[in-house]
């Protein structure tokens, strides 16, 4: 029985792992790398011949390690107002029926611990009445903003659809000076082999239990994206899901949106990206499978990711990827983190959301965007420059870039980069008897559609700006709104916003004249 | 415009050469211009002003003159972009060349020992704007009529030699903001003409 990693397919339904809080030292890592010195990374080339894969399991699936709520249990998050009191703080947490609380690094709220099996959003919502509570939500869970691809053919029809050859002419790609913080999944950006016991673990298709039998102890490989470029060109990686400093990507996610940003270009080899000189800090926020089947101690809940946010601002990045997102009530602690970022100088590119077909929903934090001058909201076109099926809507959609759509335009509609060949990543997807130990060393280009694929688009871009002189997030806000290429209704609109990225006119600005 | 003009230098000067000798003179001249569009040119140059060197060709009978004039504005900047009055300078090269051409009729005086002079006419502004990988679309070669008008004085420095300082204000309207691409538009500037303060040697009788 072919078992797939299907959207709402496969749940994670039993996992003997507890999920720690706060973890604010990176040194003591839950992970064991026995060797930096692995060969390198194996390419595969061009996916394009294999069977269309289903589509993979975003946003739903990595919800499911609890019990398939929208969040976890067993915290919530609360900010106090200034100046409360440590005494007062605690009385209130003691009212709602919460124990301990925990002050997590990169943050400017708590973590507070409640029953597991009390109501996280009923429990958040009580604390919020208490005197000297600015906000207190659920801890919710994001994921990667992304519709996955049929590997069939190769072709980057994106760049040129938005004029980038003769905007590299303009500014060939930054420099090294500018810092694109990839906010997701983790990134394949060096070599080393993890040493870990893989246990049993159960899921569901939604009608079949599965059992994976237990690996043993396996030693994994990891090695860096060939395409990605030396180690100098990775700056402060971190990773929030594990809490150490090695964000290796264990689901291609973020790796493949890496590659659009700042993959080696001009080097006769694979594909191309936006700003291929800037260096890539990888900030991994978001778990995927085998995060959670090895135990990783955190989630990718709204305060792992503001965490990652201000972790990213404080350490130099000047642009931030947010290829990520949920829908649900709205977050304060992530507005307080995108205030964060745009008042130190820094913007912020965030994927509009996947679920047009859905519900439709408001999708955060991207919501916050049209509230924010240096925050951008991206919505996702297809190679016909039309909205993609999959992209949300809203009146926070402020601008439109290249996404994919493969249902109009077949499997080379998607976004080509570079991210893991996933017949050696993804070994649960065909059921327990060809179940075995993951490898993330072996590369292949890879056909993704998503407004995560279009959000790199955006950061790529804005890298561009900032080097290109631009400086203040806000004029990069303005700058690639004001030359957009409106599509759509006249103006602004909850497709494209104000329209498709134009980099080239962006880029060369106003003259005296024309 | 440039057959009034015309008309008016002859009805002008053909009365005054029955009474006195027409001369022809030649010049050249250095100043300073400070361009009405002030906001525009100090985005992309740097400053709203800059040198300009010119000559040309005076006819006058020691009360009228006419005078066919050339001078040449040339500097290089930055493209920009505009956010909140902030101007961001872009990395990409922007060259500016004005050369107007100018018809001159007015009027001389004497007063001890020096010549104060008026006069007003109307100009051609070419104006050349061009940027590193533009397109010839992109690039700007035009030519624009304006209007201007101008006092001075002359000294005689020897038989065959005068000095001479003037100062013009010269208008050319609606000549550029239009664009969605042009600054101008940001300001609400269209003028590209100015004032000009210059110096002049004067060669001839």
């Amino acid at each position: 029985m072919a078992f797939s990693r299907t959207a709402g397919v496969l749940t994670i339904v039993t996992l003997a792992i507890g999920i720690a809080t706060a973890q604010d030292n990176p040194a003591a890592s839950f992970r064991t790398f026995i060797s930096e010195i692995t060969p390198p990374g194996i390419d595969t080339g061009v996916r394009d011949n294999d069977p269309a894969r289903p589509p993979r399991p975003y946003p739903t699936d990595l919800t499911a390690r609890g019990d398939g709520t929208p969040y976890v249990r067993g915290s919530i998050i609360v900010k106090f107002r200034p100046g409360t009191a440590n005494a007062a703080r605690r009385v209130m947490i003691t009212r709602v029926g919460a124990s301990t609380m925990d002050a997590p690094s990169y943050a400017d709220f708590d973590i507070v611990s409640i029953d597991r099996n009390a109501d996280p959003e009923a429990a958040a919502a009580a604390l919020a009445q208490q005197p000297d509570v600015e906000y207190a939500q659920a801890r919710y869970l994001m994921h990667p903003m992304f519709v996955p691809n049929d590997p069939l053919y190769a072709r980057q029809w994106n760049f040129p659809a938005i004029d980038m050859e003769r905007a590299w002419d303009l500014n060939p790609g930054a420099s090294p000076s500018i810092i694109v913080a990839v906010i997701d999944s983790g990134v394949a950006y060096r070599n080393a082999v993890l040493r870990r016991n893989i246990p049993a673990w159960q899921a569901t298709d939604g009608v079949n239990e599965f059992t994976f039998p237990a690996l043993g102890t396996v030693d994994i490989p990891f090695a860096a994206a060939p395409e990605l470029g030396g180690p100098d060109r990775f700056v402060a990686p971190r990773d929030f899901i594990w809490n150490d400093t090695d964000p290796l990507d264990l689901d291609g996610h973020g790796t493949h949106v890496a590659g659009t940003i700042g993959q080696l270009t001009n080097n006769n080899i694979g594909v191309a990206g936006m700003a291929f000189n800037v260096r890539i800090m990888p900030v991994k926020v978001i778990d995927s499978i085998w995060d959670d089947i090895l135990g990783s101690p955190a989630q990718g809940t709204d305060d792992v990711v503001a965490r990652g946010v201000r972790y990213a601002v404080d350490n130099g990045a000047k642009v931030l990827n947010m290829s990520i997102g949920r829908s649900g009530p709205p977050s304060p602690l992530l507005l307080d983190a995108l205030l964060y970022a745009t008042q130190r100088g820094v913007f912020v590119s965030i994927a509009a959301g996947n679920d047009f077909e859905g519900a439709n929903p408001t999708e955060w934090p991207a919501a916050y965007a049209n509230q924010i001058q240096g925050v951008v909201a991206v919505g996702a076109i297809g190679r016909d420059r039309l909205r993609a099926y999959y992209s949300t809507t809203g009146p926070y959609v402020e601008l439109a870039a290249p996404g994919g759509n493969q249902r109009a335009g077949g499997v080379a509609g998607g976004i080509l980069q570079q991210t893991y060949d996933f017949s050696f990543t993804d070994t649960y997807v065909f059921g327990p008897s060809r179940y075995g130990p993951p490898r993330f060393d072996v590369f292949a280009y890879q056909f993704f559609q998503g407004t995560s694929m279009a959000t790199p688009h955006v950061s790529g871009f804005a890298a561009l700006l900032m080097q290109q002189g631009i400086t203040s997030p806000a004029a990069v806000e303005a700058a690639m709104e004001q030359f957009a290429t409106d599509l759509g209704p006249s103006g602004k609109d909850d497709e494209y916003g104000y329209g498709l990225i134009n980099p080239r006119a962006s880029l060369r600005g106003l003259g005296l004249a024309r | 415009m440039r057959r009034t003009a015309f008309v008016l230098a002859v009805v002008l000067l053909v009365p005054a050469a029955a009474q006195a000798q027409v001369t022809a003179r030649v010049f050249a001249d250095a100043g300073v211009t400070v361009f009405a569009a002030t906001q525009s040119f100090k985005a992309v140059l740097g400053k709203p002003s800059g040198a300009v060197f010119g000559g040309g060709v005076e006819i006058d009978n020691r009360r009228w003159f006419l005078t066919l004039g050339v001078r040449r504005f040339h500097r290089s900047g930055h493209r920009v972009f505009v956010f909140n009055n902030q101007v961001f300078p872009l990395n990409v090269k922007d060259t500016i060349t004005v050369t107007p051409v100018d018809l001159t009729v007015g009027r001389r005086f004497r007063w001890r020992g020096i010549i104060p002079y008026a006069g007003g006419g109307i100009g051609w502004h070419r104006y050349d704007e061009t940027s590193d990988h533009a397109t010839d679309a992109e690039d700007v070669s035009k030519s624009y009529t304006g209007y201007h008008v101008l006092a001075g004085a002359e000294k005689a420095i020897h038989r065959w030699l005068g000095a001479a300082v003037e100062a013009q204000w010269a208008g050319v309207p609606n000549a550029f903001g239009e664009s969605a691409t042009s600054v101008g538009q940001v300001y609400g500037e269209h003028n590209l003409g100015g004032f000009t303060l210059s110096g002049r040697i004067i060669v001839g009788r």
